[in-house]
Protein backbone atom coordinates (compact mmCIF):
# COMPACT_ATOMS: atom_id res chain seq x y z
CA UNK A 1 0.00 0.00 0.00
CA UNK A 2 3.06 2.32 1.09
CA UNK A 3 4.40 1.67 -2.82
CA UNK A 4 0.81 2.73 -4.10
CA UNK A 5 0.73 5.51 -2.54
CA UNK A 6 4.38 6.34 -3.47
CA UNK A 7 3.81 5.65 -6.99
CA UNK A 8 1.07 7.79 -7.32
CA UNK A 9 2.71 10.67 -5.26
CA UNK A 10 5.45 10.38 -7.96
CA UNK A 11 3.40 10.63 -10.67
CA UNK A 12 2.31 14.01 -9.13
CA UNK A 13 5.03 15.07 -8.72
CA UNK A 14 6.42 15.16 -11.75
CA UNK A 15 2.69 16.45 -13.42
CA UNK A 16 3.46 19.52 -10.98
CA UNK A 17 6.96 19.89 -12.12
CA UNK A 18 5.83 20.25 -15.60
CA UNK A 19 3.21 22.60 -14.93
CA UNK A 20 5.25 24.71 -12.32
CA UNK A 21 7.69 24.87 -15.23
CA UNK A 22 5.16 25.98 -17.97
CA UNK A 23 3.70 28.31 -15.38
CA UNK A 24 6.88 30.08 -14.56
CA UNK A 25 9.16 29.43 -17.50
CA UNK A 26 7.64 32.32 -19.13
CA UNK A 27 6.82 32.71 -23.64
CA UNK A 28 8.76 32.21 -26.01
CA UNK A 29 8.77 35.38 -28.13
CA UNK A 30 7.02 34.71 -31.79
CA UNK A 31 8.13 37.87 -33.11
CA UNK A 32 12.01 37.71 -31.95
CA UNK A 33 12.94 38.96 -35.47
CA UNK A 34 15.33 42.55 -34.97
CA UNK A 35 16.40 44.23 -38.05
CA UNK A 36 20.57 43.44 -38.10
CA UNK A 37 23.02 45.32 -40.36
CA UNK A 38 26.06 42.87 -40.73
CA UNK A 39 25.72 42.57 -44.40
CA UNK A 40 24.36 46.14 -45.05
CA UNK A 41 26.75 48.43 -47.02
CA UNK A 42 28.11 45.26 -48.45
CA UNK A 43 28.05 44.87 -52.24
CA UNK A 44 26.92 40.85 -52.65
CA UNK A 45 27.86 38.85 -55.82
CA UNK A 46 24.90 38.16 -57.78
CA UNK A 47 23.56 34.32 -58.80
CA UNK A 48 21.64 32.01 -60.94
CA UNK A 49 19.09 29.73 -59.29
CA UNK A 50 16.65 27.25 -61.14
CA UNK A 51 12.91 28.17 -60.77
CA UNK A 52 11.67 26.12 -57.96
CA UNK A 53 9.32 25.57 -60.11
CA UNK A 54 11.04 25.58 -63.15
CA UNK A 55 13.24 28.00 -65.19
CA UNK A 56 15.61 30.33 -63.98
CA UNK A 57 16.02 32.75 -61.22
CA UNK A 58 18.44 35.53 -62.25
CA UNK A 59 19.51 37.98 -58.92
CA UNK A 60 17.72 41.10 -59.75
CA UNK A 61 20.74 43.56 -59.30
CA UNK A 62 22.60 41.40 -61.91
CA UNK A 63 19.49 42.74 -63.95
CA UNK A 64 19.76 46.79 -62.79
CA UNK A 65 17.12 45.94 -60.54
CA UNK A 66 16.77 46.44 -57.08
CA UNK A 67 15.38 43.25 -55.53
CA UNK A 68 13.84 41.92 -52.00
CA UNK A 69 15.15 37.99 -50.94
CA UNK A 70 12.93 36.35 -48.88
CA UNK A 71 14.53 33.16 -47.29
CA UNK A 72 12.74 30.33 -46.53
CA UNK A 73 11.90 26.34 -46.03
CA UNK A 74 9.40 24.22 -45.80
CA UNK A 75 10.13 22.85 -42.69
CA UNK A 76 10.85 26.48 -41.38
CA UNK A 77 7.47 27.11 -38.09
CA UNK A 78 7.74 30.65 -38.69
CA UNK A 79 8.01 31.04 -41.80
CA UNK A 80 4.71 28.87 -42.01
CA UNK A 81 3.18 31.73 -39.85
CA UNK A 82 5.36 34.46 -42.78
CA UNK A 83 4.32 33.13 -45.99
CA UNK A 84 1.20 33.93 -46.51
CA UNK A 85 0.98 37.29 -45.45
CA UNK A 86 4.00 38.11 -47.39
CA UNK A 87 1.87 36.92 -50.50
CA UNK A 88 -1.05 38.38 -49.78
CA UNK A 89 0.52 41.73 -49.49
CA UNK A 90 2.47 40.70 -52.66
CA UNK A 91 -0.38 40.15 -54.13
CA UNK A 92 -2.01 43.60 -53.51
CA UNK A 93 0.66 45.65 -54.09
CA UNK A 94 2.71 47.37 -56.93
CA UNK A 95 6.50 46.73 -56.17
CA UNK A 96 8.05 47.81 -59.35
CA UNK A 97 10.53 48.12 -60.41
CA UNK A 98 11.85 46.18 -57.15
CA UNK A 99 11.91 42.47 -58.02
CA UNK A 100 11.05 40.37 -55.09
CA UNK A 101 12.35 37.06 -55.14
CA UNK A 102 11.50 34.05 -52.65
CA UNK A 103 14.60 31.73 -51.86
CA UNK A 104 13.50 28.35 -50.99
CA UNK A 105 16.73 27.28 -49.19
CA UNK A 106 17.74 23.33 -47.43
CA UNK A 107 13.97 22.15 -48.09
CA UNK A 108 13.34 19.07 -50.94
CA UNK A 109 11.69 20.56 -54.00
CA UNK A 110 8.33 18.78 -53.52
CA UNK A 111 7.95 20.13 -50.24
CA UNK A 112 9.16 23.66 -51.08
CA UNK A 113 6.97 23.60 -54.02
CA UNK A 114 3.55 22.63 -51.70
CA UNK A 115 4.39 25.32 -49.47
CA UNK A 116 4.54 28.11 -51.50
CA UNK A 117 1.30 26.56 -53.53
CA UNK A 118 -0.36 26.62 -50.01
CA UNK A 119 0.84 30.01 -48.68
CA UNK A 120 -0.50 31.44 -52.13
CA UNK A 121 2.60 32.98 -53.72
CA UNK A 122 2.61 34.48 -57.06
CA UNK A 123 5.98 35.78 -56.77
CA UNK A 124 9.11 34.50 -58.33
CA UNK A 125 10.63 31.50 -56.16
CA UNK A 126 14.23 30.59 -56.59
CA UNK A 127 15.58 26.82 -55.16
CA UNK A 128 18.40 26.75 -53.28
CA UNK A 129 18.37 23.33 -51.42
CA UNK A 130 22.30 23.60 -51.25
CA UNK A 131 22.17 27.13 -49.43
CA UNK A 132 24.71 28.21 -51.90
CA UNK A 133 22.77 31.76 -51.80
CA UNK A 134 21.54 31.42 -48.31
CA UNK A 135 24.99 30.12 -46.74
CA UNK A 136 27.42 30.74 -49.37
CA UNK A 137 26.42 34.92 -50.63
CA UNK A 138 24.82 35.91 -47.05
CA UNK A 139 26.02 33.68 -44.64
CA UNK A 140 23.08 32.67 -43.13
CA UNK A 141 22.55 30.57 -40.06
CA UNK A 142 18.93 31.19 -39.64
CA UNK A 143 15.54 31.69 -41.57
CA UNK A 144 13.20 33.15 -42.41
CA UNK A 145 15.29 36.40 -43.44
CA UNK A 146 14.53 39.21 -45.69
CA UNK A 147 17.47 40.78 -47.34
CA UNK A 148 16.97 44.26 -49.27
CA UNK A 149 19.50 44.86 -52.11
CA UNK A 150 19.78 48.01 -54.60
CA UNK A 151 20.24 47.79 -58.26
CA UNK A 152 23.95 48.53 -57.66
CA UNK A 153 24.06 45.07 -55.80
CA UNK A 154 24.57 46.77 -52.25
CA UNK A 155 22.50 45.40 -49.20
CA UNK A 156 20.41 48.33 -48.09
CA UNK A 157 18.87 46.10 -44.91
CA UNK A 158 18.34 42.25 -43.64
CA UNK A 159 15.52 41.38 -41.35
CA UNK A 160 16.24 38.73 -39.12
CA UNK A 161 13.14 36.25 -38.36
CA UNK A 162 9.73 36.71 -39.54
CA UNK A 163 8.86 40.03 -41.37
CA UNK A 164 5.84 41.88 -40.56
CA UNK A 165 4.12 43.69 -42.92
CA UNK A 166 5.04 47.10 -42.34
CA UNK A 167 8.44 46.07 -42.14
CA UNK A 168 8.43 44.64 -45.57
CA UNK A 169 6.49 47.63 -47.15
CA UNK A 170 9.18 50.06 -45.48
CA UNK A 171 11.82 48.28 -47.27
CA UNK A 172 10.54 47.99 -50.16
CA UNK A 173 9.52 51.59 -50.33
CA UNK A 174 13.12 52.80 -49.25
CA UNK A 175 14.55 50.93 -52.72
CA UNK A 176 11.59 52.56 -54.94
CA UNK A 177 12.36 56.04 -54.00
CA UNK A 178 16.47 55.28 -54.69
CA UNK B 1 25.95 19.82 -44.33
CA UNK B 2 24.89 24.04 -44.45
CA UNK B 3 23.04 25.30 -40.99
CA UNK B 4 19.88 26.70 -40.73
CA UNK B 5 17.76 27.38 -37.71
CA UNK B 6 14.38 28.11 -37.08
CA UNK B 7 14.06 31.70 -34.98
CA UNK B 8 10.61 31.90 -33.92
CA UNK B 9 7.58 29.86 -33.63
CA UNK B 10 4.16 29.26 -34.06
CA UNK B 11 2.05 28.86 -31.08
CA UNK B 12 1.69 25.03 -29.95
CA UNK B 13 -0.87 22.80 -28.64
CA UNK B 14 -0.72 21.52 -25.06
CA UNK B 15 -0.43 17.62 -26.64
CA UNK B 16 2.23 18.91 -28.60
CA UNK B 17 4.25 20.92 -25.36
CA UNK B 18 3.59 17.72 -23.28
CA UNK B 19 5.32 15.84 -26.44
CA UNK B 20 8.32 18.16 -25.80
CA UNK B 21 8.79 17.81 -22.39
CA UNK B 22 9.30 13.88 -23.10
CA UNK B 23 11.48 14.45 -25.62
CA UNK B 24 13.49 16.73 -23.24
CA UNK B 25 14.44 13.69 -21.04
CA UNK B 26 15.78 12.14 -24.39
CA UNK B 27 13.72 9.11 -23.70
CA UNK B 28 15.48 6.50 -26.51
CA UNK B 29 18.86 7.10 -24.52
CA UNK B 30 17.04 6.82 -21.70
CA UNK B 31 15.90 3.16 -22.92
CA UNK B 32 19.32 2.16 -23.19
CA UNK B 33 20.21 2.50 -19.71
CA UNK B 34 17.59 0.63 -18.52
CA UNK B 35 18.61 -2.40 -20.55
CA UNK B 36 21.61 -2.60 -18.45
CA UNK B 37 19.78 -2.07 -15.06
CA UNK B 38 17.60 -4.96 -15.09
CA UNK B 39 19.87 -7.61 -16.14
CA UNK B 40 22.65 -5.98 -13.55
CA UNK B 41 20.28 -6.28 -10.31
CA UNK B 42 19.75 -10.06 -11.56
CA UNK B 43 23.13 -10.69 -11.78
CA UNK B 44 23.79 -8.76 -8.10
CA UNK B 45 20.63 -10.30 -6.74
CA UNK B 46 22.06 -14.09 -8.17
CA UNK B 47 17.97 -14.73 -8.64
CA UNK B 48 15.32 -12.20 -9.69
CA UNK B 49 15.11 -9.24 -7.64
CA UNK B 50 11.50 -8.09 -5.87
CA UNK B 51 9.38 -6.37 -8.36
CA UNK B 52 8.93 -3.17 -6.48
CA UNK B 53 12.77 -2.47 -6.16
CA UNK B 54 13.21 -2.78 -10.05
CA UNK B 55 10.24 -0.64 -10.58
CA UNK B 56 11.70 1.88 -8.24
CA UNK B 57 15.15 1.75 -9.51
CA UNK B 58 14.15 2.05 -12.97
CA UNK B 59 11.89 4.69 -11.89
CA UNK B 60 14.19 6.64 -10.13
CA UNK B 61 16.96 6.18 -12.54
CA UNK B 62 14.66 7.29 -15.59
CA UNK B 63 13.92 10.56 -14.08
CA UNK B 64 17.71 11.28 -13.00
CA UNK B 65 18.65 10.52 -16.39
CA UNK B 66 15.63 12.50 -17.89
CA UNK B 67 16.67 15.15 -15.88
CA UNK B 68 20.12 15.19 -16.62
CA UNK B 69 19.15 14.78 -20.24
CA UNK B 70 17.08 18.10 -20.13
CA UNK B 71 19.87 19.72 -18.98
CA UNK B 72 22.14 19.01 -21.31
CA UNK B 73 19.68 20.34 -23.90
CA UNK B 74 19.09 23.74 -22.53
CA UNK B 75 23.26 23.87 -22.28
CA UNK B 76 23.11 22.43 -26.11
CA UNK B 77 20.68 23.97 -27.51
CA UNK B 78 22.69 26.55 -29.52
CA UNK B 79 24.78 23.69 -31.21
CA UNK B 80 21.45 21.45 -31.18
CA UNK B 81 19.96 24.43 -33.89
CA UNK B 82 22.98 24.21 -36.09
CA UNK B 83 23.14 20.22 -36.73
CA UNK B 84 20.55 18.83 -39.26
CA UNK B 85 20.16 15.23 -36.30
CA UNK B 86 19.17 17.67 -33.95
CA UNK B 87 17.48 21.19 -35.07
CA UNK B 88 13.95 19.76 -34.12
CA UNK B 89 14.67 19.42 -30.33
CA UNK B 90 11.66 21.26 -28.19
CA UNK B 91 14.43 24.33 -27.56
CA UNK B 92 15.36 24.34 -30.59
CA UNK B 93 11.71 24.80 -32.23
CA UNK B 94 10.56 26.90 -29.43
CA UNK B 95 8.64 24.59 -27.45
CA UNK B 96 9.47 25.98 -24.05
CA UNK B 97 12.19 28.28 -22.83
CA UNK B 98 15.13 27.66 -21.71
CA UNK B 99 14.53 28.40 -18.32
CA UNK B 100 11.03 26.40 -18.30
CA UNK B 101 13.42 23.35 -19.28
CA UNK B 102 15.54 24.57 -16.37
CA UNK B 103 12.87 24.20 -13.97
CA UNK B 104 11.83 20.62 -14.89
CA UNK B 105 15.05 19.47 -15.34
CA UNK B 106 16.11 20.39 -11.29
CA UNK B 107 12.34 19.24 -10.29
CA UNK B 108 12.96 15.78 -12.30
CA UNK B 109 16.50 15.34 -9.95
CA UNK B 110 14.85 16.17 -6.80
CA UNK B 111 11.96 13.67 -7.08
CA UNK B 112 14.47 10.91 -8.66
CA UNK B 113 16.18 11.74 -5.39
CA UNK B 114 13.67 10.97 -3.10
CA UNK B 115 12.16 8.15 -5.08
CA UNK B 116 15.96 6.09 -4.87
CA UNK B 117 16.23 7.50 -1.39
CA UNK B 118 12.95 6.48 -0.18
CA UNK B 119 12.54 3.28 -2.18
CA UNK B 120 16.06 1.76 -2.68
CA UNK B 121 18.64 3.58 -0.28
CA UNK B 122 21.17 6.58 -0.12
CA UNK B 123 24.36 4.86 -2.32
CA UNK B 124 22.07 4.30 -5.22
CA UNK B 125 20.32 7.90 -4.90
CA UNK B 126 23.90 9.56 -4.61
CA UNK B 127 25.01 7.27 -7.60
CA UNK B 128 22.16 8.46 -9.69
CA UNK B 129 23.13 12.28 -8.61
CA UNK B 130 27.19 11.82 -8.93
CA UNK B 131 26.14 10.61 -12.95
CA UNK B 132 23.83 13.75 -13.43
CA UNK B 133 26.54 15.82 -11.80
CA UNK B 134 29.39 14.20 -14.47
CA UNK B 135 27.22 14.34 -17.38
CA UNK B 136 26.29 17.63 -16.91
CA UNK B 137 28.98 19.53 -15.73
CA UNK B 138 31.82 17.30 -17.09
CA UNK B 139 30.90 16.25 -20.53
CA UNK B 140 28.35 18.87 -21.42
CA UNK B 141 29.91 21.74 -19.60
CA UNK B 142 33.58 20.88 -20.29
CA UNK B 143 34.63 18.23 -22.20
CA UNK B 144 32.44 18.48 -25.38
CA UNK B 145 33.10 21.08 -27.07
CA UNK B 146 36.86 20.95 -26.12
CA UNK B 147 38.38 17.65 -26.14
CA UNK B 148 38.47 15.03 -28.56
CA UNK B 149 37.88 12.91 -26.02
CA UNK B 150 34.84 14.12 -24.99
CA UNK B 151 32.90 10.91 -24.88
CA UNK B 152 35.43 8.10 -24.00
CA UNK B 153 35.58 10.07 -20.69
CA UNK B 154 31.77 11.70 -20.33
CA UNK B 155 30.75 7.85 -21.69
CA UNK B 156 31.51 7.34 -17.47
CA UNK B 157 28.08 8.81 -17.13
CA UNK B 158 26.57 6.36 -19.10
CA UNK B 159 27.84 3.84 -17.57
CA UNK B 160 26.61 4.59 -14.06
CA UNK B 161 22.84 2.83 -14.60
CA UNK B 162 25.21 -0.43 -13.41
CA UNK B 163 26.12 0.91 -10.40
CA UNK B 164 22.95 1.92 -9.68
CA UNK B 165 21.13 -1.08 -10.32
CA UNK B 166 24.43 -3.07 -8.50
CA UNK B 167 24.00 -1.01 -5.47
CA UNK B 168 20.06 -0.78 -5.58
CA UNK B 169 20.02 -4.75 -4.72
CA UNK B 170 23.21 -4.83 -2.89
CA UNK B 171 23.58 -1.57 -1.22
CA UNK B 172 27.14 -2.29 -1.48
CA UNK B 173 29.86 -2.04 -4.58
CA UNK B 174 32.50 -4.77 -5.15
CA UNK B 175 34.66 -5.28 -8.33
CA UNK B 176 31.85 -7.03 -10.44
CA UNK B 177 29.74 -4.10 -10.78
CA UNK B 178 32.68 -1.92 -11.80
CA UNK B 179 34.02 -4.52 -14.48
CA UNK B 180 30.07 -3.79 -15.70
CA UNK B 181 30.64 -0.32 -15.92
CA UNK B 182 34.08 -1.11 -17.59
CA UNK B 183 32.10 -3.00 -20.27
CA UNK B 184 29.52 0.06 -20.97
CA UNK B 185 32.61 2.52 -20.64
CA UNK B 186 34.75 0.77 -23.44
CA UNK B 187 31.75 -0.12 -25.29
CA UNK B 188 30.49 3.70 -25.62
CA UNK B 189 33.03 5.17 -28.05
CA UNK B 190 33.13 3.19 -30.63
CA UNK B 191 29.16 3.58 -30.18
CA UNK B 192 29.06 7.56 -30.65
CA UNK B 193 32.19 7.72 -32.88
CA UNK B 194 30.10 5.31 -35.20
CA UNK B 195 27.14 7.81 -35.07
CA UNK B 196 29.84 10.26 -35.54
CA UNK B 197 31.01 9.09 -38.74
CA UNK B 198 27.45 9.26 -40.41
CA UNK B 199 26.97 12.87 -38.98
CA UNK B 200 29.86 14.25 -38.92
CA UNK B 201 29.39 17.50 -41.14
CA UNK B 202 26.83 18.49 -38.51
CA UNK B 203 29.32 17.97 -36.00
CA UNK B 204 32.12 20.12 -37.79
CA UNK B 205 29.60 22.82 -38.52
CA UNK B 206 28.62 23.08 -34.69
CA UNK B 207 32.47 23.13 -33.91
CA UNK B 208 31.76 19.79 -31.62
CA UNK B 209 35.53 18.16 -32.14
CA UNK B 210 34.48 14.49 -32.31
CA UNK B 211 36.59 12.17 -33.55
CA UNK B 212 35.98 11.99 -37.40
CA UNK B 213 36.02 15.56 -37.24
CA UNK B 214 39.26 16.25 -36.02
CA UNK B 215 41.14 12.91 -36.86
CA UNK B 216 40.71 11.55 -39.98
CA UNK B 217 38.16 8.83 -40.86
CA UNK B 218 41.11 6.24 -41.46
CA UNK B 219 42.33 6.96 -37.86
CA UNK B 220 38.65 7.13 -36.25
CA UNK B 221 37.59 3.67 -37.92
CA UNK B 222 40.85 2.67 -36.66
CA UNK B 223 40.17 3.39 -32.89
CA UNK B 224 36.54 2.08 -33.07
CA UNK B 225 38.27 -1.27 -34.13
CA UNK B 226 40.57 -1.08 -31.19
CA UNK B 227 37.62 -0.35 -28.82
CA UNK B 228 35.89 -3.24 -30.38
CA UNK B 229 38.73 -6.05 -29.83
CA UNK B 230 39.63 -4.21 -26.21
CA UNK B 231 35.58 -4.61 -25.28
CA UNK B 232 35.49 -8.57 -27.01
CA UNK B 233 38.12 -9.24 -24.74
CA UNK B 234 37.52 -7.52 -21.92
CA UNK B 235 33.99 -8.98 -21.72
CA UNK B 236 35.09 -12.37 -22.42
CA UNK B 237 37.73 -12.11 -19.47
CA UNK B 238 35.38 -10.71 -16.86
CA UNK B 239 32.84 -13.57 -17.13
CA UNK B 240 34.82 -15.61 -14.00
CA UNK B 241 35.50 -12.74 -11.80
CA UNK B 242 31.69 -11.68 -12.22
CA UNK B 243 30.82 -15.57 -11.25
CA UNK B 244 29.16 -15.71 -14.85
CA UNK B 245 28.81 -19.39 -16.51
CA UNK B 246 29.21 -20.87 -20.23
CA UNK B 247 25.82 -19.47 -21.32
CA UNK B 248 27.55 -15.98 -20.49
CA UNK B 249 30.72 -16.82 -22.28
CA UNK B 250 29.58 -18.18 -25.04
CA UNK B 251 27.00 -15.33 -25.86
CA UNK B 252 30.08 -12.95 -24.93
CA UNK B 253 32.24 -14.44 -27.26
CA UNK B 254 30.20 -14.26 -30.52
CA UNK B 255 28.35 -11.14 -29.82
CA UNK B 256 31.95 -9.58 -29.43
CA UNK B 257 33.13 -11.17 -32.56
CA UNK B 258 30.25 -9.50 -34.52
CA UNK B 259 30.75 -6.15 -33.19
CA UNK B 260 34.82 -6.74 -34.38
CA UNK B 261 33.52 -7.71 -37.65
CA UNK B 262 31.29 -4.43 -38.19
CA UNK B 263 34.14 -2.43 -36.66
CA UNK B 264 36.64 -4.39 -39.18
CA UNK B 265 34.60 -3.62 -41.94
CA UNK B 266 33.90 -0.41 -41.48
CA UNK B 267 37.57 0.37 -41.01
CA UNK B 268 38.91 -1.16 -44.18
CA UNK B 269 36.46 0.52 -46.56
CA UNK B 270 37.91 3.68 -44.43
CA UNK B 271 39.80 5.82 -46.30
CA UNK B 272 41.27 9.53 -44.99
CA UNK B 273 38.64 11.87 -45.58
CA UNK B 274 36.03 9.11 -46.80
CA UNK B 275 34.19 6.40 -45.02
CA UNK B 276 30.99 4.44 -45.68
CA UNK B 277 28.04 5.45 -43.79
CA UNK B 278 26.01 2.88 -44.35
CA UNK B 279 28.96 0.81 -42.94
CA UNK B 280 29.19 3.03 -40.17
CA UNK B 281 25.38 2.89 -39.36
CA UNK B 282 25.50 -0.47 -39.42
CA UNK B 283 27.79 -0.62 -36.62
CA UNK B 284 25.98 1.97 -34.92
CA UNK B 285 22.67 -0.22 -34.67
CA UNK B 286 24.73 -3.40 -34.01
CA UNK B 287 25.79 -1.85 -30.92
CA UNK B 288 22.76 -1.18 -29.73
CA UNK B 289 21.81 -4.74 -30.51
CA UNK B 290 24.88 -6.16 -28.83
CA UNK B 291 24.68 -3.83 -25.64
CA UNK B 292 21.08 -5.35 -24.94
CA UNK B 293 21.90 -9.09 -25.72
CA UNK B 294 25.14 -9.29 -24.29
CA UNK B 295 23.36 -8.02 -20.27
CA UNK B 296 19.90 -10.01 -21.19
CA UNK B 297 22.61 -12.74 -21.42
CA UNK B 298 23.87 -12.43 -18.46
CA UNK B 299 21.14 -12.71 -16.87
CA UNK B 300 19.81 -15.74 -18.99
CA UNK B 301 23.31 -16.82 -17.38
CA UNK B 302 22.25 -16.44 -13.72
CA UNK B 303 18.82 -17.91 -14.10
CA UNK B 304 19.71 -20.59 -15.84
CA UNK B 305 22.01 -21.83 -12.93
CA UNK B 306 19.63 -21.56 -10.61
CA UNK B 307 17.84 -24.72 -11.66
Amino acid sequence: MMFVSLGIGTVVAVALITVVSILTGGTVKLDNAQPVNALVGHQVTGFTLGGLNGGRVVAPWDQGHAGVLIFFASWCDPCKVEMPKVATYLRTHHVDPVRVVGVDTNDARGAGQAFVRHAGVTFTVAFDPNTTVSSGIFHFQAIPETVFVNARGVVTQVYVGAIPQDQLAKGIAALRSH
Amino acid sequence: MPSMTITASAPHTLGEVLKGYVALTKPRIIELLLVTTIPTMVVAANGIPGLWLILATLGGGTLAAGGANALNMVIDRDIDAIMERTKRRPLVTGMMTPRAATIFAFGLEVVAFAVLAIWVNQLSAWLAMSATAFYVVVYTLWLKRRSRQNIVIGGAAGAVPVLIGWSAVTNSLTWTPVLLFLVIFIWTPPHFWALAVRYRDDYEAAKVPMMPVVASLRHTTLEILVYSVLMWALTVLIGPTAHLGWVYAVSATLLGAMFTFYALRLYRHARVDRADVAEAMRLFHFSITYLTALFVMMAVDVLVRLH
